[in-house]
Order: structure tokens, then sequence, then C-alpha cells
């Protein structure tokens, strides 16, 4: 492998280093390195990534950041992993087996030439996402091992990502690795048969992940938009293989870009949340709309009808609308008809009860929210006494606007969110 | 450029405990973008001679003749490892310091010790 060469001396501008490049690196090694050593050393993996991530902040300040990172930290893997065999404590009463699968396997990834490494990298990723995926693991375990592993984020990201203890991550992680050790899980794509519900498990993973880091204002705000960006790498990636480019996919990918599209204008310059009408849609993200409706032309070839495919009719009707008062409202109840008949969550109806209200007054809206179904588990959902309050507040009937709002007050724990609310019930209030 | 007599050097020595906790990927992203603007502005400045970061073993302590009496690091009587080194310069062992004062790994782990070299005979 060439030699770094070094940063160029006395510039003035010092290139700021690639966002998250080390993040992104870490997912590319543990991918091609488990590749080598197999599923059921996925730790193994994990900790000589580490290790060569450790050698690049110790030694890439003097040197520059490499021109191929992912040459230059796969040969550093190889040359520590050996020792790190000898070393670690863990490691020691399997050396023999353990070191001739490293010795060969660094050896065969180095051995790649240039114009494969690049493919075989993106190859093993998409590997890696239906190992992480497997269906034996619980959501929340795929989704933590995907962020490890894939995402490149450490079990103190991942912990506050969830709103949980890191002891809490790292024993999930743990038992992730010893179910797919005990059941042999490989490092393959599935078998034909078995790929369609497997990528759509994947899919449901990734939703699961946009979703965590699209939810408003919860923690660490640039850790969340990482989330999304990290949902849609790795959809974009599934959606480049032809065993994962199937229309849903891309629908998935649609309502994402749509979703992120209007992340800039959710919050307002001090932190709070900002209805759909009240956001400043000319700070929305125009390229990210563009990749949506990239994304929707494609995904609407074939028959089905996912609710990726009915989510992001929904949202494309938001980006594509140049204000709150000119939205395709009744698209968009037709959206919600059907979604509702697939999905049947409460808040699938509750959002549905909000297009109903715009399209046939706010009195139907509320109607609608009083039939929806399993309306006792939207009780505690703070969401919905506020959007019945909002419902109030247009019928023109403060008081009873005034009554949802205290109650959403009680049920509602975020920062934001309370002040948000607090704002509505002064207005329902009155001067 | 030739000097009648060089101008002293100074050497920085950054020590940081043996067992430091582990850091996420981001984490280590924030810390090598520190240490490298840090270099980076000594070196606009014309003050970065040389430096590098030293592997932690293989490491031995030799002491007695022949380094007959020697010790494989980590040493136990040390708390710290020497992490690395840089060989700078500066107007004056003051200016020095200050120069030091900026090292990143300070506001965290590291300890950066500050000493001057002989200067070296004239060319």
């Amino acid at each position: 492998m060439p030699s770094a060469p070094p940063a160029a001396v006395g510039t003035d501008a010092v290139a700021q280093t690639v966002d998250h490049l080390f993040r992104r690196e870490a997912g590319r090694l543990v991918a091609t390195l488990t590749r080598h050593f197999g599923v059921a050393h996925l730790h193994l993996a994990e900790d000589v990534v580490q290790d060569a991530l450790v050698r690049a902040m110790q030694i890439w300040p003097y040197t520059g950041v490499p021109e191929h990172p992912s040459a230059w930290l796969l040969q550093t893997a190889k040359n520590r992993a050996l020792d790190h065999l000898r070393r670690a404590r863990l490691w020691r009463d399997r050396q023999a087996t353990l070191v001739p699968l490293v010795e060969d396997g660094l050896h065969g990834a180095l051995a790649v030439p240039p114009p494969r490494f690049e493919d075989e990298i993106r190859d093993s990723q998409l590997c890696m996402m239906f190992v992480c995926c497997h269906p034996g693991l619980a959501p929340e375990a795929q989704v933590a091992l995907t962020l490890k592993t894939l995402g490149g984020f450490g079990e103190p990201e991942i912990a506050a990502a969830f709103l949980c203890t890191e002891a809490a991550i790292a024993k999930r992680l743990v038992r992730a690795r010893q179910y797919l050790r005990e059941h042999r899980v490989g490092f393959e794509l599935p078998a034909a048969a078995q790929l369609a519900p497997r990528v759509a498990v994947v899919r449901q993973v990734l939703y699961l992940l946009f979703n965590e880091g699209y939810k408003a204002s919860q923690g660490d705000a640039l850790l969340r938009a990482d989330l999304c960006a990290d949902a849609i790498r790795l959809a974009g990636l599934l959606a480049a293989h032809p065993a994962g480019r199937q229309p849903a996919t891309l629908a998935l990918l649609a309502l994402m870009h749509f979703n992120t599209a209007r992340l800039p204008a959710r919050v307002d310059d001090t932190g709070s949340l900002l209805l759909l009408a009240e956001q400043d849609r000319t700070r929305w993200d125009r390229r990210e709309i563009e990749h949506g409706l990239d994304c929707l032309a494609p995904s609407a070839e074939g028959a089905e009808v996912s609710r990726y495919h009915l989510e992001a009719g929904i949202a494309a009707c938001h980006c594509l609308a140049p204000s709150y008062a000119a939205t395709d409202w009744r698209r968009i109840l037709e959206l919600y008809d059907q979604l509702v008949a697939l999905d049947r969550s409460p808040v699938a109806a509750l959002n549905r009860a909000v297009a109903v209200a715009r399209v046939h007054g706010p009195r139907a809206g509320l109607r609608a929210l009083d039939e929806t179904a399993g309306t006792a588990a939207l009780e505690q959902y703070h969401l919905r006494h506020a959007v019945a309050g909002q419902l109030w507040l247009d019928a023109g009937e403060p008081v009873r606007a005034a009554g949802c709002f205290r109650q959403a007050l009680e049920l509602a724990a975020l920062p934001a969110e309370r002040e948000f609310l607090a704002r509505r019930l002064a207005e329902a209030d009155g001067p | 450029m030739t000097q009648t007599s060089a101008a002293p050097t100074y050497l920085f020595v950054f020590r940081h405990p043996e067992d430091m906790p582990e850091l996420t990927p981001e984490q280590m992203q924030q810390s090598y973008q520190k240490w490298a603007d840090w270099i980076q502005s000594m070196r606009a400045q014309g003050q970065y001679l040389a430096g590098e970061p030293l592997e932690e073993n293989p490491a031995r302590l030799l002491r007695g003749a022949r380094g007959a009496q020697n010790t494989d690091g980590p040493f136990a009587e040390a708390k710290e490892v020497i992490g690395g080194f840089m060989r700078i310069t500066a107007r004056d062992f003051a200016h020095a310091v200050e120069i030091a004062r900026a090292c990143p790994g300070l506001g965290t782990y590291t300890s950066v010790e500050v000493r001057q070299a002989k200067p070296l005979p004239g060319v």
C-alpha cells in the first residue's frame, strides 16, 4: 500500500476534515473486516477498527489525512490486529484459531485491486445491513447494531439517541452479537427466496432509525440530524443494489428526503417548535426535495403501495405546496384514508383527523378524532389533545380549546413541546 | 537562510494517563481536528520543526551497565505514559510556554512538559 503523503505544509487554510469521516470510515472498515473474520468475530472486527482509528487520531495531525483513508486504515488494521490479539486478554485463549484467520483475512482484504476496493466495501456494507437487521433480533437491537457497526456511533451516542443508559445499550449489543454467533448467521445476501421479506425488515429498521432522528427536539439536535443522514445513506446503499432496489425502498428514500428537507425550518431561532403552518418555507432544503422527487417517480413502478409510498406522497404534497393555505389537503386526505387502512396506529388516525379538518372544517376533524379506533391509547398522547385544542380554536370555541391544551400540558414532557403548548394555551385563554 | 548562531529550540513532551477512557469515532475526529489545527497554526507561523506520536509498546527502560537492568513498559512507577513529542522554535522560553498552552490535549488528559534544548553551534 502506498504511504500517506504529508499534509501541504504552510498552506493557510487547513482543509476541514470531511464531516463524520471517522464515523463513516469506521462503518466501512467494520463491514470489510467482518467479511473476512466472519460474523462470529464481529466484536474482534469492532475492536480492531477502534484501534486503527485511535492510531489515525494520533498520527494524522502530524501527517495530514491520507488521500485514501480507507486504505490507510485497513493497512493499519492489519498491522495492529495481530498485536491486538496477542495482548488482549479476552482473545488470548482463542489465538490459535484467530491469528491465522486474521492473517489470511486481512492479507486477502489488502490484496484486492484498487478498482474493486470500493465495490467490495459497498457490498460488505450491504451484507452487514442484512446481518444487523436479522429477523431473529428485536427491533431495538437491530437499530442499535446498525448504528454501532454501520454508523460508527459509540455506545454513549446511541444511549443518548434512545434516551437510555450506556449499560443498557452495551447489554443490547452483547446479546445481539451472541445471537448472531449462536445462530451462525453468515455474512452474505439472503437467498433469493428470502430476499423480499429480509429487505422489508431492513427497510423497517431504517425507517425506525430515521424517525428516531426526526422526532422533534429530543436531546442533541446535531446527533439527531446525524441519525437522519445515516438512515438516508444506508437506504441509498440499499437502493443502489439490485437486491434492495424495490419500489418500496425508493418510496422510503423519497419519504426520508422530503422530511429531511423540512428539518431546517422546524424550530425557530430560539429553539421553539414551529407548526407546519408557521414554518418559513424558504428555509426548506430544495435540494432534498429534488432528491425526494427523483426517488418518487421510480417508486411508482409496479403495483405495490406500501406505507412508505403513502407517507412519501403525503410528504410530497407538503413539500410542493408554496404555502400552508395552498396545500392540496384533498389529496393528502385520500392518502391518509389509504394509510389508516394499512396502519391501524392511533397516530396515523390522528394525522388523518387533521387532514379531515382541513378539507371539511374543524368540527368534522373533531368528529374524526372521536371516531378514532384505539381512542384509549390516544388519551395519554399529548399531541391528541394539542390537535383537539387547535381544532376547537379553529371552530371558535376557546374555552374548550383551553381545556384540551391544559390536558396536553399535563402529558407533554419535552421543554420545547411544553413551551409550544403554553403559547397555545395563552392564545386560547385570550387577552 | 543561514544563522551565525542558531536560536534555541524547545521540546514539548506530551504525557497522558495509562488508562484513558475510550473515545467514540466522532470524539476521536474532534480530537484529531483540534490537534491538526494546533499543529497547522504552528507550521503557518514557522514554529513547528518536528514531532511524532510514540507507540505505547514496545517500550523498554534500560539501566545499569549495558542495560543489564531493564524493564518493559508500561512502567509501574510512572503514572503516565509519554504519548509523543514536538520540537519547535520560539522567541524565547516564555513564548514557547505560551505556544504550549494552546495544546488541545491540555483540556482533557494530556500534560505538556516544555524544555529548552541547548542551542546548536553556529553554522
